[in-house]
């Protein structure tokens, strides 16, 4: 089986037996990798009974199918779980290196099933897997948890994914963290593998990947290599990362301030790409194979909290930790936030927009120092925004009210559904759908909830489309973006599931001939994109399965209320106009919101089609 | 002729060395020569240095707001005193 190494680890934590199980090739041929394959064999595995937490809800970790090869920025890895935040289907992606790892080690993913009853770690290298005790890893941070493994094996290759105290303390957006500071962010999966008590897992090999053209693959992946590199896009994230987007999200009204109610806060610059370049960017660094070299390493030489050699905080943690409680926020501040959150292991998206939820309610006069246990909440209190970190990643105090979410903490207080800005239970990301229209539609329609990686339409409607990719870019404020959404999600599907990063644009000529030369398939354009198409769909009708009807596929009152005199200029998307065509496009039932049986059929799915009921 | 503020956003002052210059230009097409003429040696030689070889456009890849509002590449503006151009790099993540 070439492109894969044909296995997959079943690791049974309540009975400690680690199995090799061949890869289901209909589901590599028709899901390709990383999360569009982990959610194909998490549908066999959950139904709405499911408890999330409970031994029966697997955790499952795949590479992408790039993953490991000398392709471009081919690093992005995925997993997929039944979400104890959000009660129903959950994924998250990660960059780094872990996933090429994982490949490297021979393997094309693990399953945790069941529960351990004391703290493990699962060690895997070259096609051999052991558990290991993970006794004196527990409690540790996830910075110092990498370190103490890699220490153990003397071997600074090995790349660990783990849990910090958040996961251990079940906080339910805890999240699984890799090379220090990059993780699968959203939806809880940390806290999944916190109830399973498998503290890490630790990779490292030099398993040959078998392949079945390798020097032509070389010769596509040297020519898309030079492609990625020489892009536009590349050069500017080369530059300024994703904080880059700081100072045009300023302009354009994208990064929600102030929980949704104010203009984005322009002193948020002070913390931009730009200014990290300028004063404080030392180094940069790279994900596995990856040319663009977007990371940051600064040096804070001045302000509260002092740094030798630290990565930068990227966009959506400098917003959600930043502008949405309206902390004016220097860059020493910024980057100890994001150290803390990533030293927890907790989402800094979801728990950001909960610590803004509550900023909002206590300016509003809902909530009082009674509830927040004496801490004053006015909108940019940066020292009660630290000890909301704190209390979160303990999930104690007033934080273990936050740790539950803004959907829970609007039932908790009487508050309005509308409210709490999320889909699904899932926070937006920091891109403000009254700043770009066709994010009101990923969002609305995202098979986890508010998901800005499903796609990142912000990024068309500022002109950055793929060239070979037929999509056309219309006014940031236009009503007529479903079709765009739908085209979008189905490409960014296919390129999570084949490992490939956001910022890489690889000429579709050249993706195919590393595919096909990875593969040894023939496959083309039009197939690879019904591939991420049907993974779509599958993660919709899994959402469906675990309790997902059209009713849930609403944008909360408080995201859609205009701001005048801001970049948005007082627009709000017409999601009655956009949705109903996104509905008819995609062949969703207007009530279940399934998907028809006649789509699933096209897209070869007729097995889900019948456990789904479709009509 | 009326005078008015090109700034350049985020990544671009980076790249360009330069926050914002006052020019006299009546037209967008005047915005868009002055930018190349004046800047683009500078853009070219940056990413040379970054070692890639593709020429690149300053305007071409840029989005461009007036006076903090939209406006399209082709629309036809006459600029009055005291006017506001925006150029963002055309790129976004995150």
């Amino acid at each position: 089986m070439n492109g894969y190494h044909g296995k997959i680890l079943i690791a049974d934590l309540t009975n400690g037996k680690l199995t090799d199980e061949p890869l289901n090739e209909k589901y590599a041929r028709d899901f390709i990798g990383s999360t569009g394959l982990a959610a194909r064999y998490l549908y066999d595995m959950v139904d709405e009974k499911t408890d999330p937490l409970g031994p029966d809800n697997p955790l499952i970790l795949m590479p992408g199918l790039l993953n490991g090869t000398s392709g471009p920025s081919v690093s992005r890895w995925g997993g997929a779980t039944k979400s104890p935040y959000t009660g129903h289907y959950g994924d998250a992606n990660a960059g780094a290196w872990f996933g090429a790892e994982l490949k490297n080690a021979g393997y094309d993913g693990i399953i945790l099933k069941g529960k351990s009853s004391k703290p493990v770690y699962i060690y895997i290298k070259d096609g051999k897997a052991e558990i290991k005790d993970a006794g004196h890893l527990w409690g540790k941070d996830t910075y110092k948890t990498q370190e103490e493994i890699k220490k153990e094996y003397s071997d600074n290759r090995v790349q660990v994914a783990c849990i910090g105290p958040a996961s251990e303390n079940l906080v339910p957006y805890g999240n699984i963290m890799s090379e220090y500071g990059h993780c699968l962010g959203r939806a809880g999966l940390g806290c999944v593998m916190g109830s399973k008590k498998v503290k890490a897992i630790a990779v490292r090999g030099k398993t040959k990947l078998p392949m079945a053209d390798p020097e032509k693959f070389r010769e596509a992946s040297r020519k898309a290599m030079t492609e990625v590199k020489e892009g536009f896009l590349s050069m500017i994230m080369h530059q300024t990362g994703t904080a880059g987007w700081i100072d045009s999200a300023i302009s354009y009204g994208d990064g929600p301030t102030n929980y949704y109610t104010a203009p984005t806060l322009p002193e948020s610059s002070k913390i931009s790409g730009a200014e990290q370049l300028e004063k404080y960017q030392t180094d940069s660094t790279a994900c596995y194979g990856c040319p663009i070299r977007c990371r940051k390493i600064l040096q804070i030489k001045e302000g509260k909290h002092l740094y030798d050699r630290v990565e930068g905080p990227e966009y959506e943690t400098l917003m959600a930790w930043g502008a949405l409680m309206g902390l004016d926020i220097d860059m020493s501040t910024a980057v100890y936030l994001n150290e803390l959150c990533n030293a927890y292991g907790f989402d800094t998206i979801s728990s950001g927009a909960s610590a803004a939820y509550a900023f909002y309610l206590y300016n509003l006069g809902v909530i009082s120092e009674k509830d927040t246990g004496g801490l004053k909440l006015t909108w940019g209190n940066i020292d009660a925004a630290i000890e909301l970190a704190h209390q979160i990643g303990q999930n104690k105090g007033f934080g273990a009210v936050l740790a539950g979410g803004t959907k829970k903490m609007a039932q908790k207080y009487g508050r309005p559904s509308g409210e709490a800005v999320q889909t699904k239970g899932l926070e937006f990301p920091m891109h403000d759908p009254r700043a770009y229209h066709s994010m009101g539609i990923v969002y609305a329609t995202a098979p986890r909830g508010a998901d800005h990686n499903k796609n990142d339409a912000y990024q068309v409607d500022s002109g950055v489309v793929h060239p070979d990719l037929d999509v056309e870019v219309t006014d940031r404020w236009a009503d007529d973006k479903a079709i765009g959404v739908v085209k979008g999600q189905n490409f960014r599907n296919l390129t999570d599931s084949l490992g490939i990063c956001h910022f890489a644009i690889i000429p579709f000529n050249m993706l195919i001939d590393m595919i096909n030369a990875s593969t040894g398939w023939n496959t083309t354009m039009d197939e690879l994109l019904k591939a991420g198409e049907r993974t779509f769909q599958m993660q919709r009708a899994l959402s469906c399965k675990l309790g997902i009807t059209a009713k849930d596929d609403e944008l909360p009152e408080l995201a859609v209320r205009p701001i005048p005199n801001s970049g948005q200029e007082g627009h709000v998307p017409n999601m009655g106009k956009m949705l109903p065509e996104y509905y008819a496009i995609r062949d969703w039932d207007k009530l279940s919101g399934k998907p028809s049986k006649k789509c699933l059929e096209s897209l070869d799915m007729p097995e889900i089609a019948v456990d789904l009921g479709a009509k | 002729m009326p005078a008015i503020n090109i700034n350049f956003i985020g990544p671009w002052r980076v790249l360009l060395g330069a926050r914002t210059v006052t020019v006299k230009v009546e037209s967008i097409d005047e915005a868009r020569n002055y930018v190349e003429t004046n800047f683009g040696p500078v853009f070219e030689k940056k990413i040379k240095s970054m070692g890639v070889g593709k020429k690149q456009s300053i305007w071409d890849n840029s989005n461009i707001l007036l006076n903090g509002k939209n406006i399209k590449l082709h629309e036809q503006i006459t600029f009055k005193d005291g006017d506001k151009l925006d150029l963002l790099p055309k790129v976004a993540g995150g």
